[in-house]
C-alpha cells in the first residue's frame, strides 16, 4: 500500500463518523483511533509484518512488507519471502566444508533445497516453495531463526 | 553381506550394502531421488566421513561396528513435531539394548545413546521439508559393537560392555525390530514418557554449563518441551536449553 493511499484512508476515516478502525491485510495492520477528547489528528500504526507470526524483528530491516512507508516506485512490493518452517538454527551450506545453497543474484528452484535450518540436532534440508531470484538472505549464517521468520527475499519475477 | 531381516514389516526389506562410503546418510539422500522405498536401509563397512553432527566425527574401525542410515518418508509426522524422529531412534535402540542383551542404557539428550557415561551409539538424522510437510527423514545410526580400543576417552562398545563379541547380522535386525516398532507407535503419549524416563541426568542434581551466559551452576533435568527443549531445573527457575545452549559438565 502506498503511503498516499494511506493518508487517504485516514482522512476518509477521519470525516466519518467513526472512533476507531482497525483494516488488516496481507500486506499491512493498519489501526486508526481517534481520540474524542483531544479531537487531534487521529494516529496511524503502520506495521512492518503481517501479524501472523508475532516473531522477534527480523534481523534485517526490509522485510518486505516494509514497503508501506517506502516510495511508491520501490519493487520489495514485488518480492516473496522463504520463511521457516520451526524454531532452530540456520545454515546456508548442507556442512561446513560445502558451498552455500544459495547466494544473493542466483537462482531459486521451487522443490530444490535452500538451507539447513537444524533442530535439536535434527537438520532439517528447507525447500524452496517458490522459483526466481535470490534477492536477500535476510539472516546470518549460523545464527537462531523462529518459526515463521523469514529467511530469504526472492523475486519470483 | 547383510541379508533381509525377518521380522520387520517394512524397515530393511530392502538393504543397500556399500564396503565403504563416505556417509551413509549422504548415500540415503542420493537413493530417494531415484526411488528408493519407505523403510531402505543403507549399510557399510567403512564410513569415511563418520558423519557425527557438524564437525564431529564418528570414530568406527571398518567391519567392527554398525553404520547404517534407515530411509523412511513419514506421511504423518509434520515439522513442529520432528522431535518425535530422535525419540523414536532414541528408544529404538536403547529397547533393543535392554531387551537383547539386557544393557541398561541411558539416553544423552538429545539424542547419544551412552552406558556408565560412555558413549555407545549416535544417532544424526537429515529430513526434508517442503513447505509444512516433512517429506523424508534419514535416521543414520552408529553403533560400536565389537571394537575394543578407542582413540577417544568417552567411547565404549557392546564387546566392552559385556566381553562377548557379536555377529553384525543379528545386532542389526534386532535393531530395525525395535525401531519400527517405536516408529509405529509414535503417536503414543507413553513414548514421550518413556524417552524421558532414560535421559540421563533425569532427577538428579549435576554440574551444567550455559553456553549463552558462559556460567556453570547446578541443575536437575526435569524432561523435555514439545519442540525437544530440555528442562533443567535451578534453584530458581525452569530453565530450557536448545541443543548447544548446554553442555553437561558430568560427562567430561
Amino acid at each position: 500500500m502506498k503511503s498516499k493511499e494511506i493518508r487517504d484512508l485516514i482522512d476518509f476515516i477521519s470525516q466519518s463518523g467513526l472512533n476507531e478502525v482497525n483494516i488488516e491485510t496481507e500486506e499491512i495492520k493498519l489501526s486508526v483511533k481517534r481520540d474524542p477528547e483531544v479531537t487531534a489528528a487521529p494516529v496511524a500504526q503502520v506495521q512492518a509484518q503481517p501479524v501472523a507470526a508475532p516473531a522477534p524483528a527480523p534481523a534485517t530491516e526490509d522485510a518486505p512488507a516494509a514497503a508501506a512507508d517506502k516510495p511508491a516506485d520501490s519493487a520489495e512490493g514485488n518480492y516473496v519471502t522463504i520463511k521457516s518452517p520451526m524454531i532452530g538454527t540456520f545454515y546456508r551450506s548442507p556442512n561446513p566444508e560445502s558451498d552455500p545453497y544459495a547466494s544473493v543474484g542466483g537462482t531459486i528452484e521451487k522443490g530444490k533445497p535452500v538451507c539447513i535450518i537444524e533442530a535439536m540436532k535434527l537438520f532439517n534440508e528447507i525447500e524452496a516453495d517458490v522459483s526466481g531470484t535470490l534477492v536477500k538472505i535476510l539472516v546470518d549464517d549460523a545464527s537462531p531463526v523462529e518459526y515463521d521468520q523469514p529467511l530469504f527475499l526472492v523475486d519470483p519475477s | 553381506m547383510y541379508n533381509i531381516p525377518a521380522n520387520t514389516v517394512f524397515i530393511g526389506k530392502k538393504v543397500h550394502y556399500l564396503p565403504s562410503c563416505h556417509s551413509t546418510n549422504d548415500v540415503a539422500h542420493r537413493l530417494i531421488h531415484e526411488g528408493y522405498p519407505n523403510g531402505c536401509v543403507v549399510i557399510t563397512d567403512e564410513q569415511y566421513a563418520g558423519k557425527g553432527q557438524k564437525g564431529n566425527s564418528w570414530e568406527t574401525e571398518p567391519g567392527q561396528n554398525l553404520t547404517f542410515s534407515i530411509l523412511l518418508y513419514p506421511d504423518n509426522i509434520t515439522p513442529s513435531d520432528q522431535f518425535a524422529l530422535t525419540r523414536i531412534v532414541s528408544l529404538g535402540i536403547t529397547d533393543f539394548l535392554e531387551n537383547f542383551l539386557q544393557i541398561r542404557a541411558e539416553i544423552k539428550w538429545p539424542n547419544d545413546i551412552i552406558y556408565k557415561g560412555k558413549k555407545l551409539a549416535g544417532i544424526l538424522i537429515n529430513t526434508s521439508i517442503s513447505g509444512n510437510r516433512l517429506t523424508d527423514a534419514i535416521l543414520g545410526i552408529g553403533l560400536n559393537v565389537n571394537q575394543t580400543t578407542f582413540a577417544l576417552l568417552g567411547a565404549t562398545s557392546l564387546t566392552l560392555v559385556t566381553g562377548k563379541m557379536y555377529n553384525l547380522q543379528v545386532i542389526l535386525d534386532g535393531l530395525l525390530e525395535s525401531i519400527e516398532r517405536r516408529y509405529s507407535q509414535y503417536k503414543s503419549r507413553k513414548q514421550e514418557v518413556d524417552y524421558i524416563q532414560r535421559l540421563y541426568g533425569l532427577n538428579l542434581e549435576l554440574p551444567y554449563r550455559d553456553e549463552k551466559l558462559g556460567l556453570d551452576f547446578t541443575g536437575i533435568i526435569r524432561g523435555v518441551d514439545e519442540t525437544g527443549r530440555i528442562k533443567i531445573e535451578t534453584e530458581n527457575e525452569m530453565c530450557r536449553f536448545s541443543f548447544k545452549e548446554v553442555r553437561f559438565l558430568s560427562l567430561e
